[in-house]
């Protein structure tokens, strides 16, 4: 069995290994040109944007995706073949994502239960009497309770980073009590 | 956390610990088999026979919970075979002979004896192991126990008595989730913008969120906003999670899915895909970055989720702080570095890797290290100091206890539940979702639950059978899969599944949390993320399987 050499890793050679791997940090990557049609379900698709974008699940590979788009419909997902990491390739979750955005099962718009708590009935609402239902709530809440009596719960459903700032921005006005940690 | 294209090409040995790289991260995998085409050897630690286990050289199977155990069983074998690295333990670490002392309990045999995995396996993965540039890949499998901040500190003492940190190849890298808390992110900026009268407010621990909700007295919780989560199917002990969720004054949802969450709140706003929206997600694991564009437009009557904030915002008084027309790409550029030229990592251009000081390609290769001794601390300062503060689990030097609830934490539950219930990671799905996606379905099928042969026979079960898990807090239905692989008196149940569907592991388990800090009921003033650090111990629940038409 060979044992280890201490003097292996100089500082010079980790450096020089740094180099080799790894590009530039801040300078793009891109290299392959966009395409301009694609295949779905064996028919070949003109005039499609392909629009790169990346993946935001907790899987946390955050892949490098190509997003194959015409006349506002999702046709299908392909991985970056220029992410030097996720190499071109997506996982089977993501390559069914299509169907997902445009599934008929999607809240598709605010509903208000009516029935009891976890009863599962709903009426079809707009998003003005959505907002103002939870405004008139929150008020109530505040008044009585304090700002503290208010909690979102967020976690990784959609893993990126913006929303959860912009959340909070809003629940630091409020005086929220604050979600921390992980789980 | 060392960036994998790296150390992948340059280790002579690769523990995966806890992590299965074929369900998550399945990009990783790639590379882990690219270095073993080199010729280099692959040991799984993981209490499952995962893909990646199927492919390792040597996979260590031991009981759940027991992790530590065999951590420190490797570290007084290769400390008594003198294989340990005397200088590097010399310059870089605090508190060698602390730890040698504490682990001269745990000989081969009594590892062997707690762990069920065979002496002379350990012995030789920690020869291995330490005779080599070898890298230790960590997932969560390990931590969530009760017992798992001790398991990952036994396995970082694993790799510095053995001087494989900080070396290109020679690291342990954990899951220390990357940029996005090293400060690429100005979350500050962004969240308490200048001028605003912002109080300091209480907090809730997430692994707390059910006991939270039940015990908030001053002011209780009247009102819970839930949004790229699902706490009724992913938090413990559901019952008593719904139990709060009746008393609220106020339960909102907004999602894309008739979920759990969605069927019980009172109002429910239909929620963007990521493909419909902006978005930032700097990786666990790699360097890259490319922003998240709205592909199309938002579907339906959905709205991007910081288009309801801001909305909210605007409307509760605040519309200073929310003002109109302001787009995700303007709140961007506020949340990143100033110098970051953000058309780089935008379509077409990206990705880029992202700047160097927020993420080392090779961290801590200086050898410097931000603790009080500023050493690699085997015995750990900052334990015993935060142990002085916060009551808790704080033993300054890694311990093995069983976890709470298994058959040697709580041997007298075992006797009415005997079977260990682990529940994973699906490999198909994303915890809850992807579940109603009929292509997923198909691939997924309906819930089951894995079983050893002798479990089952010793029940009457055969594969296929509809079974019920249940023990005193609830029950999931499903199917029995029966699997020569899977260890005796261990059963796993995947994650995710709906509550709605009857099989939702969380039915079984306790509204405990895993980790160091006692923080009870989980409302706090203060919290430290890296020290406190709380998960919940899915792996650790006590259950016992029926045929289904029986009971
Ligand atoms: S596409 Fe799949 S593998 Fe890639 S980040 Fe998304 S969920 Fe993970």
């Amino acid at each position: 069995m060979a044992l280890k050499t201490k003097a292996a890793f100089p500082d010079e050679r980790v450096r020089q290994i740094i180099e080799d791997e790894t590009p530039r940090p801040a300078v793009s990557l891109a290299r392959t040109p966009l395409p301009k049609k694609t295949t779905v379900n064996g028919t070949t698709v003109e005039g499609v944007k392909v629009i790169k974008t990346a993946c935001s699940h907790n899987c946390y590979d955050t892949c490098g995706v190509l997003a194959y788009v015409k006349d506002g419909r999702l046709l299908k997902l392909e991985g970056d073949p220029d992410h030097p990491i996720t190499r071109g390739t997506l996982c089977v979750k993501t390559y069914t994502y299509p169907r997902r955005v445009h599934s008929d099962d999607r809240v598709k718009y605010p509903l208000m239960k009516t029935g009891k708590r976890g009863e599962g009935k709903f009426k079809r609402i707009s998003w003005d009497e959505a907002l103002d239902h939870i405004c008139k709530k929150l008020m109530r809440v505040r008044e009585k309770y304090g700002s503290e009596a208010l909690v979102e719960y967020c976690y990784s459903g959609n893993r990126e980073f913006l929303g959860k700032n912009v959340s909070g921005r809003f629940l630091n006005l409020f005086g929220a009590s604050k979600l921390v940690g992980s789980f | 956390m060392q960036t994998v294209e790296i150390w992948t090409r340059h280790t002579e040995c690769i523990i995966i610990w806890g992590c299965n790289y074929s369900a998550a991260g399945i990009h990783h995998l790639r590379y882990i088999l690219e270095a073993k085409e080199r010729g280099v050897p692959v040991v799984v630690v993981d209490s499952y026979v995962t893909a990646v286990a199927s492919k390792a050289d040597i996979h260590l199977q031991p009981l759940p919970g027991t992790d530590t155990a065999l951590a420190l069983g490797m570290i007084n074998y290769l400390v008594s075979s003198k294989l340990h690295d005397r200088d590097f333990i010399e310059r870089h670490t605090h508190g060698f002979e602390e730890l040698r002392e504490a682990v001269k309990e745990w000989t081969l045999k009594r590892t062997a004896s707690v762990t069920g995995v065979p002496a002379d396996k350990i012995a030789r993965v920690a020869e291995l192991y330490a005779t080599r540039h070898s890298m230790i890949e960590c997932g969560y499998g390990h931590q969530r126990y009760t017992n798992g901040h001790q398991a990952q500190r036994a396995v970082s003492c694993l790799a510095a008595i053995t001087g494989n940190v900080g070396k290109p190849g020679a690291h342990c890298n954990f899951m220390e989730v990357g940029a996005a808390y090293t400060g690429f992110l100005n979350s500050a900026r962004v969240q308490s913008p200048a001028n605003a009268d912002i109080k300091k407010t209480r907090l809730i621990s997430i692994s707390h969120f059910g006991p939270a909700l039940r015990a908030a007295g001053n002011p209780p919780i009247r009102a819970v906003i839930s949004w790229r989560g699902a706490l009724i199917t992913q938090q413990p002990d559901v019952k008593g999670m719904l139990e709060a969720i009746r008393k609220l004054d106020l339960f909102v949802c907004l999602e894309q899915f008739m979920t759990d969450d969605a069927r019980w709140a009172d109002i429910v706003l239909p929620a963007c895909t990521m493909f419909e929206q902006w978005g930032i997600h700097p990786s666990y694991r790699h360097q890259y970055l490319q922003v998240q564009v709205p592909v199309i437009g938002p579907l339906y009557e959905s709205m991007p989720d910081i288009d309801f904030w801001c909305e909210l915002g605007r409307r509760m008084g605040y519309k200073k702080y929310f003002p109109k027309g302001k787009t995700g790409l303007d709140w961007l550029k506020e949340l990143l570095p100033r110098d970051f030229d953000i058309k780089q990592a935008m379509h077409p251009k990206g990705p880029v890797r992202m700047p160097e000081r927020f993420c080392l390609p090779v961290p801590h290769m200086s050898g410097r290290f931000s603790t009080p001794t500023g050493k690699i601390e085997l015995f750990s300062v900052m334990y015993e100091e935060r142990g002085k503060k916060f009551p808790g689990e704080w033993s300054p030097l890694p311990v093995y206890y069983p976890p709470v609830e298994s058959r040697a934490g709580d041997p007298k539950r075992a006797r009415k539940y005997p079977l260990h219930l682990t529940s994973q990671h699906p490999p198909y799905r994303t915890h809850s979702q992807f579940y109603t996606i009929p292509y997923i379905y198909e691939i997924d099928g309906p819930p089951w639950v894995g079983m050893s042969r002798a479990d089952a026979e010793a029940r009457g079960i055969k594969d296929g059978d509809r079974v019920r898990v249940y023990n005193d807090r609830g029950e999931a239905h499903c199917t029995a899969r029966v699997r020569e692989h899977i260890l005796k008196g261990v059963v796993e149940l995947d994650s995710g599944y709906y509550v709605s569907t009857g099989a939702n592991a969380n039915m079984l388990m306790s509204p405990r949390a895993a980790g160091p800090r006692d923080v009870g009921a989980g409302i706090m003033q203060e919290y430290d993320f890296q020290l406190d650090g709380h998960t919940i111990p899915y792996n650790d629940c006590l259950v016992e399987i029926g045929k289904a038409e029986e009971v």
